[in-house]
C-alpha cells in the first residue's frame, strides 16, 4: 500500500490502561475500501478505533489520519470534519425525533446552510431505510432503528473516513444486507473501517482483514488470504476429537474439527470463522485475557 | 432553613457525583477541539436555534414557566400599593425560573455525557468554543419568555387603578438579567464542574448569595436596612421607608452590575479552553463592569442628596403639596397627594359627629403627612424608621426633628392596611387621629415614639367612639383590637398582634375601648346629644369615663371600665 493510497497510518502507536496494554506498539495502515477489524472482546479493536477517529490519543507512536496529525488542534479538527464515526456504544438523545437528532448531529458538522442540512438529513435516513420514522422520537424505536440512526449520523456528508465499531450488532438480516449495501457503496470511493464480531459481515464486505489480539495484530491480509491459512487444518468427522483444538456439532449432525486432523476425519473447506479460530486459538466473542472486560478495549 | 437547604442539596449532589462516577466509562475520551482559527463560527446560529428547543423544551424550565405566573400574580398583588413595590416584585418573581434556568441549561449542557453521547459528539468537527457559544446565545429564548410573562403581569396589575407611583422598568429589568445571568451560570458551571450535582449547588449559591446580600441587616453584614451594600444582590427590594425620595436605588447601575455579571460568567464558561484574546477582552470588561457598577451603587450618598433627604424629612413644608379644605390645611408629598381626598373624608367625618363649637376656640387642625415612627418591614416585624433610611442621612436626624410634638394630626405614608396581619382599616386609624386632637388628647407620638396613657379619661373614650363611627369599618376594627387585647390579659391596646402600631399618641385603655364600643351601640344623635350639653366637661382630663358612661346611660356591667377604670387621669395632659 503506498503512502498515496494509504487514508490511516499508525505507526508504533501504544496505548495502556493502567497496567493492561490495549494496544501495543502496532504499525499499520488503511487505505480506500473496507477494512475488517477482527479480535476477540478486549483485543483492542475499539482502542484502535477510538483512536483513528480522534477520540483517544495514544500514549506513544506517530498517527496521521487523512494526512493529518491529529495530536494537533487544526489537524484533528480537520480529520473530524472528514470523518464518520459509529463508536461502539453511541447513546442517544431519547427525546428527539430521528430527523432532530440526525439534523443535530449534521449542525455539528458544521452543515450551516438549512435547506442543504435538512436534504443531507433526509438523504442519510432513506439511506439507511428510516425515511418512515423521521419524526419518531428515538425513544421510540427498537435497538435495531436506533443503531441505524447511528449509522445515518455517520454517513452525514459523505465522509472520507467512516469508522464503524461493531455497528451491525442487533441487525436483523434484512437490515444488515442493507447496511452492506450502504458501506459498500462508500468504500467505493473512501476508507472504511469496521470493527465486527460478525465475520461473514468480513467476508461478505472486507477487502481486507486486521486480526487483533492483546494489543497487537496478528493477521493483516485479504479475508482469503485468512481462509488460505486455515486450509488443510479444518475437517468433519462422525464423532468429537479431544484432540482437536476446537470442535462442535453442525447442523449436519457431523462434527467440525479444527486443528491436526483426527483419525478418520474428512478435510472441509475452510471459512473465515475456521481461520480467525485458529489464529486466535479459541472462539469468537471470547476474552483474551484475564483483564478483558464485556466491553471493547 | 437556610442551613437545611444547603445540606440537603449537599447531600443531593454527592449522591449525584457518587452515582456518576461509577457510570462513567469515557475516561481519557479527547473532547470537542478547543480554540482553533479554523473556527467557523457559522455553525453558531443554527446550532444556538437548535440549543434554544432544548432549553424552552426542557422539564425544568418548563416548570418554572409554569411557577412564574402565579408567583409574579402574587408579588404583584401581596406587594404594597406601589409601583416601586411592584416593580422589583416582579423581579424577584422572575428569581425562580432563574433557578430552574440554570438546571435546565446546565442539564442541557451536559447531555452528551448524561447520555453517552460523549464519544459520538467528541468526533464532531464542531469546537467546544462554539458550542458554548451557542449555549450561552439560547439566553435570548428564556429572556424573551420571561419578559412576555412578566409584561402578562403588569397588564394584569395595570387593572389595579389604587398603585401609586410610577412603574420602575429598571427594577423590573434586573429580572430578566437574572434570567439571562442563569444561562451563563447554567453553562458555566457544566464546562467546568460537569456533573448534574454542581448545577444543583450552583442554585443553591445564588440562593444564599441572595439571601446575603439582600438582607444586610443579619449576619455577616450587620448593617441598617437602607445601607446600599444590598445591591450586591441579585435583586435588592425596596426599603421599608415607603416613599421612594428616600431611597436611593441605583437602577442603571443595578442593571450594569448585573449585566457585567453575566459577561463574567459567559467569560468563564468561554474560559475553559483557555483563555484567548475574545475571552480575555469578554471577562475583563465583564469585570470591570460589574466592579465599577458595583461600586457606584453601593457608594455613599453625595452631601448634596443627603441634604436633600433630611430636609425632605424635616422641613416638610418645603416639598410637601398643601391645601386647605373646610378649614383644615392638609399637606402630602408629592406620591401620597393623591390621598388627601380620602383623609379629608375621614376628617370631615370625624368632626360632623362632635359639637359643633368643639374646635371653635382651637389653632386651625393641621394633617401633615410624615413617617410612621414604627412600621412593619417586609419581615412582617416592627422597625424603626431611620433603619430602611441611607446611613448617612440616618445619622443626620434625631427623632425630636422628625417628630416633632406639634399637636397635629400625622397620616403616615403607608395607608392603613395591614398585608402581615390581613387587615384593612380604611382611615380608622386617621379618624382617631383627629378625635384625639379634637378631644385635647395628643394625635400622633412624637420623639422616639412618645406616647401618653389615658385610660380612665373620658375624652379617650370619646376619641375612639368618634374614629370608629366616622370610619366604615371602624367599629370592627376597634373591637378586634379590644379583643386581641383583653383576650391576652392586657389592659391596655398595643397592636401586638398587628404589622406595626398605628400613629397614635395615645395609647388607650381596653376599658375606655370597651365604653367606646358601648357607646357605637348608641344612635349617634343621642350622643351628640351628651357631648352638645357639655363639651368642655367630657374633654377635660379630670372627667373619668365611667362619669360619661353613666351619663349615656352605658350599662356598667356591660364595661371593665365601670368596675375598674380610675376616675382619675393617668398620664396624657
Amino acid at each position: 500500500m503506498t503512502a498515496a493510497t494509504t487514508t490511516v497510518e499508525l505507526a508504533e502507536v501504544t496505548k495502556s490502561y493502567g497496567s493492561t496494554r490495549a494496544l501495543d506498539a502496532i504499525t499499520v495502515g488503511f487505505g480506500r475500501g473496507v477494512t475488517g477489524v477482527l479480535g476477540p472482546n478486549g483485543a483492542g479493536k475499539t482502542t484502535l478505533l477510538r483512536i483513528v477517529a480522534t477520540v483517544l490519543a495514544p500514549d506513544s507512536g506517530a498517527l496521521r489520519v487523512l494526512g493529518e496529525d491529529p495530536a494537533e488542534v487544526r489537524g484533528r479538527l480537520s480529520i473530524r470534519r472528514r470523518l464518520g464515526y459509529f463508536p461502539q456504544e453511541p447513546g442517544y438523545y431519547a427525546n428527539l425525533t430521528t430527523f432532530e437528532f440526525v439534523d443535530y448531529i449534521a449542525i455539528l458538522k458544521e452543515m450551516t446552510v438549512r435547506r442543504l442540512r435538512h436534504d443531507e438529513v433526509r438523504r442519510v435516513l432513506a439511506q439507511v431505510g428510516l425515511s418512515d420514522a423521521t419524526h419518531k422520537r428515538i425513544k421510540a424505536l427498537s435497538g435495531g432503528m436506533r443503531r441505524r440512526v447511528i449509522v445515518a449520523q455517520a454517513l452525514l456528508g459523505d465522509p472520507e473516513l467512516l469508522v464503524l465499531d461493531e455497528p451491525a450488532a442487533g441487525l436483523d438480516p434484512e437490515q444488515r444486507l442493507r447496511f452492506r449495501e450502504t458501506v459498500s457503496a462508500v468504500a467505493e470511493r473512501h476508507t472504511v473501517l469496521l470493527s465486527t464480531h460478525q465475520t461473514e459481515d468480513v467476508t461478505a464486505l472486507c477487502q481486507r482483514v486486521v486480526v487483533i489480539d492483546g494489543g497487537r495484530i496478528l493477521h493483516d491480509a485479504t479475508p482469503e488470504a485468512l481462509v488460505e491459512a486455515a486450509r488443510g487444518r479444518v475437517w468433519l468427522a462422525d464423532r468429537a476429537d479431544p484432540a482437536a483444538r476446537l470442535s462442535w456439532r453442525t447442523g449436519t449432525g457431523q462434527h467440525r474439527l479444527i486443528g491436526d486432523p483426527p483419525t478418520g476425519a474428512t478435510l472441509a473447506e475452510p471459512a473465515l470463522e475456521d481461520a480467525y479460530l485458529l489464529l486466535i486459538g479459541r472462539p469468537v466473542g471470547t476474552g483474551s485475557d484475564a483483564a478483558g472486560s464485556s466491553r471493547g478495549r | 432553613m437556610e442551613l437545611i437547604v444547603i445540606a440537603a442539596a449537599v447531600f443531593l449532589v454527592f449522591r449525584l457525583i457518587s452515582r456518576r462516577a461509577v457510570v462513567s466509562d469515557n475516561a481519557g475520551i479527547v473532547g470537542p477541539v478547543g480554540w482553533n482559527p479554523d473556527t467557523n463560527w457559522r455553525v453558531l446560529r443554527p446550532l444556538a436555534r437548535a440549543e434554544m428547543k432544548r432549553v424552552l423544551r426542557h422539564p425544568a424550565f418548563i416548570v418554572g414557566v409554569i411557577l412564574t405566573p402565579l408567583i409574579l400574580v402574587l408579588a404583584a398583588t401581596e406587594s404594597e400599593n406601589t409601583w416601586r413595590s411592584v416593580s422589583a416584585g416582579i423581579a424577584l418573581a422572575l428569581v425562580p425560573l432563574g433557578w430552574m434556568t440554570i438546571i435546565a441549561t446546565n442539564l442541557v449542557a451536559l447531555r452528551p455525557k448524561r447520555t453517552g453521547t460523549e464519544e459520538l459528539f467528541a468526533a464532531l468537527p464542531a469546537p467546544q468554543p462554539t458550542r458554548s457559544s451557542a449555549l450561552l446565545a439560547t439566553l435570548i429564548a428564556p429572556v424573551a419568555v420571561a419578559a412576555v410573562l412578566a409584561i402578562g403581569c403588569l397588564a394584569f396589575v395595570g387593572t389595579r387603578d389604587e398603585l401609586r407611583g410610577s412603574f420602575a422598568w429598571g427594577d423590573s429589568a434586573a429580572g430578566l438579567l437574572i434570567v439571562a445571568g442563569s444561562v451563563c451560570v447554567g453553562v458555566a458551571v457544566a464546562r467546568w464542574l460537569p456533573n448534574a450535582g454542581f448545577g444543583l449547588l450552583a442554585v443553591v449559591a445564588t440562593i444564599v448569595i441572595q439571601a446575603r446580600f439582600l438582607d444586610v441587616t443579619t449576619w455577616p453584614w450587620d448593617r441598617s436596612e437602607g445601607d446600599p451594600l444590598r445591591f450586591l444582590a441579585f435583586i435588592a427590594e425596596p426599603t421599608d421607608v415607603r416613599d421612594r425620595f428616600l431611597e436611593v436605588r441605583p437602577s442603571g447601575w443595578h442593571l450594569a452590575y448585573l449585566g457585567g455579571l453575566v459577561v463574567v460568567m459567559a467569560g468563564v464558561a468561554l474560559a475553559r479552553e483557555g483563555i484567548r484574546r475574545p475571552v480575555a477582552v469578554v471577562l475583563s470588561a465583564g469585570v470591570l463592569v460589574a466592579a465599577g457598577a458595583g461600586w457606584m451603587q453601593t457608594r455613599p450618598l453625595s452631601p448634596g442628596r443627603e441634604d436633600a433627604m433630611v430636609s425632605y424629612l424635616t422641613d416638610p413644608g418645603i416639598h410637601q403639596i398643601c391645601e386647605t379644605s373646610a378649614g383644615v390645611r392638609y399637606c402630602a408629598y408629592p406620591d401620597f397627594a393623591a390621598d388627601v381626598t380620602e383623609w379629608r373624608t375621614r376628617v370631615d367625618a370625624t368632626l360632623k359627629l362632635l359639637p359643633t363649637g368643639a374646635v371653635a376656640n382651637r389653632d386651625p387642625l393641621q394633617v401633615i403627612q410624615r413617617p410612621a415612627i414604627i412600621a412593619s418591614n417586609e419581615n412582617c416585624s416592627a422597625q424603626a424608621f431611620e433603619y430602611g433610611l441611607p446611613p448617612g442621612v440616618a445619622a443626620r436626624l434625631s427623632p425630636a426633628e422628625l417628630w416633632p410634638a406639634d399637636n397635629h394630626v400625622h397620616p403616615p405614608f403607608d395607608e392603613e392596611s395591614f398585608p402581615c396581619s390581613g387587615r384593612d382599616v380604611h382611615g380608622f386609624f386617621l379618624a382617631v387621629q383627629t378625635a384625639a386632637w379634637a378631644t385635647g388628647l395628643p394625635p400622633a407620638p412624637h420623639d422616639d415614639n412618645q406616647r401618653c396613657t389615658a385610660g380612665g379619661q373620658a375624652r379617650a373614650a370619646l376619641a375612639l367612639w368618634a374614629g370608629a363611627a366616622a370610619s366604615p369599618d371602624g367599629a370592627r376594627t376597634l373591637r378586634d383590637a379590644t379583643a386581641d387585647a383583653s383576650n391576652g390579659g392586657a389592659t391596655m391596646i398595643t397592636f401586638a398582634e398587628w404589622d406595626d402600631p398605628p400613629m397614635w399618641g395615645v395609647v388607650y385603655a381596653v376599658a375606655d375601648a370597651e365604653t367606646a364600643l358601648a357607646m357605637l351601640d348608641l344612635p349617634v344623635a343621642e350622643v351628640r346629644a351628651t357631648l352638645d350639653r357639655d363639651w368642655n366637661r367630657w374633654t377635660n382630663a379630670e372627667t373619668s369615663t365611667s362619669t360619661l358612661a353613666r351619663e349615656l346611660g352605658i350599662d356598667a356591667g356591660r364595661t371593665t371600665l365601670a368596675a375598674t377604670a380610675a376616675p382619675a387621669p393617668a398620664g396624657c395632659p
